[in-house]
């Protein structure tokens, strides 16, 4: 095996998503395998229409048999009730549901119908208390999982 | 869609679906009041939730260990783990099995001496929740070398099975770009059984990346398996769940365990029949239960013997198999 697993993936996902982006999703760097920074446009017809977000994917050496860690970036964060402010988003499949089925558009995806789906735009009711002491890496929270069918 | 409630009900079971709220560090007032939650759900997304944070106190009180710093101690633990229990470990002989209960229960000593008169030696296979796809693809691959001499078929058949599973996973929705790496690593590994030695199997399935993949691989190939044929599985699903939530959170997830459902899978998608000894505590029998596991046409060559005990399984070798150059 000349290049390891997870770089063999991100040159092919990265291809992927170069020929197929999903609507709304562009790449503004991913010139290593480290980190990728992609931009997220709000879909229309949602209260987020016109919004341009960026997103971060770290990628580890273990992607993806191990999630990467992605987060929110930049000065517009989504006001969303499962976003924080500091970019850290709740969202099983990053955490401990994370199956190397995903993909980094599979991610961009889910994320972009989160914020579809959402009918009123406020932060998480935790969120002052939670940026105070999180850490960088959201993957270092232990989250507890809510139904977001409410 | 309204806001989450945060705080959960102290008795609540999580729900499966896909949104999360954190339950920061401990530090988030919101676990105060539902300290239990991930004990009911076992759903704590890392176990560095353990690591004190410095709270509101401000900076300075407690040591608060940088992202880098605890990347580099969870790659101790693991390399740790590594060494004292490998991914899968040399073959023993059967009586050193015995030695784990000697201190333990007459149940268990009595069954483990009934069972090495049919059966000599076991290997282990690491308990990080992939135990039983492991344990399921070395005992297949390692019979499959063993005998590439005197039966090539079954090293015929055997790839011809897993190239089969290419189509099945497409079947069933995955992606091939999600799961060609996986797939590749796997049918490799087989294919090299032709000139592997007894070491060499055991060293690639002793690395991470390639005993992961192919782990994953097997894994995929259970869920394709039960996403096909639904009708048939569905209803041994719990209320309200799908199939498709059921495998992506049981058999897609690395490390999650496996149950009946998935061994019934992946004998039916592979056609190799496995035999499971049951060995547990129970004192009203001297002797290991066996439960077999059947494709739907006759098996091809004797069953895979795997040891189950309570949450784990290990591979087990059976005299009347006669497999010579077991390492």
């Amino acid at each position: 095996m000349a290049k390891p697993m997870f770089a063999r993936r991100l040159s092919k996902e990265l291809k992927d998503l170069a020929m197929n982006a999903p609507a709304g999703v562009n790449i503004i760097d991913a010139n290593d395998f480290k980190v990728w920074k992609l931009g997220l446009a709000g879909a229309p017809g949602t209260l987020y229409d016109g919004e341009k977000f960026q997103l971060e994917f770290n990628f580890g050496p273990n992607y993806p048999l191990e999630s990467p860690q992605v987060l929110f970036v930049g000065d517009n964060i989504p006001v969303h009730p499962h976003i924080y402010s500091n970019g850290h988003i709740c969202l099983d499949v990053l955490y401990n549901h994370w199956s190397p089925v995903q993909t980094v558009a599979s991610i961009c995806l889910s994320l972009q119908s989160m914020l579809s789906s959402c009918t009123s735009k406020e932060p998480p009711p935790d969120n002052a208390t939670y940026v105070k002491t999180a850490r960088a890496n959201p993957k270092h929270t232990a989250w507890a999982f809510h139904d977001d069918t409410v | 869609m309204t806001v989450t409630p945060v705080p959960l009900p102290t008795n609540a079971p999580i729900p499966t679906a896909a949104a999360t709220t954190p339950v920061g560090a401990g530090a988030v007032p919101v676990t105060a009041g539902a300290g239990v939650v991930p004990v009911t759900a076992g759903a704590v997304a890392n176990p560095v939730g353990a690591v004190p944070a410095s709270g509101a106190q401000g900076q300075g009180q407690e040591a608060q260990l940088t992202d880098e710093q605890i990347l580099t101690q969870m790659q101790a633990i693991k390399d740790e783990e590594a060494n004292a229990h490998p991914l899968v470990d040399h073959s023993v002989d059967l009586l050193e099995l015995a030695q784990e209960y000697e201190n333990g229960s007459e149940a268990f000593k009595k069954k483990i001496q009934n069972l090495s008169d049919t059966h000599d030696r076991m290997r282990r296979s690491r308990g990080d929740g992939n135990c039983f796809y492991r344990a399921f693809a070395f005992a297949w691959f390692e019979r499959v070398m063993l005998a590439i001499k005197s039966k090539p078929e079954l090293h015929a058949n055997a790839v011809r099975t897993i190239e089969g599973t290419k189509d099945l996973l497409l079947a069933a929705q995955f992606e091939l770009l999600a799961f060609e790496d996986f797939y590749q690593v796997t049918l490799e590994t087989l294919q090299n059984l032709v000139h592997s030695t007894s070491e060499e199997l055991l060293t690639a399935f002793q690395n991470d990346e390639i005993s992961n993949s192919i782990v994953m691989h097997f894994r995929l190939v259970a869920s394709a398996f039960l996403k096909t044929h639904q009708d048939d599985y569905a209803p041994f699903l719990e209320f309200g769940q799908t199939m498709d939530e059921f495998c992506s959170m049981h058999v897609e997830a690395m490390g999650r365990e496996s149950e009946e459902m998935m061994l019934i899978a992946l004998t039916k998608a592979t056609q190799v029949s496995i035999e499971v000894a049951y060995l547990n505590g129970n004192q009203a029998a001297d002797e290991v239960n066996f439960l077999p596991f059947l494709p739907d046409t006759a098996p091809y060559m004797p069953p895979l013997v795997l040891l189950y005990r309570p949450g784990h399984y290990d591979i087990l070798y059976r005299k009347s198999h006669c497999l010579e150059g077991v390492i």
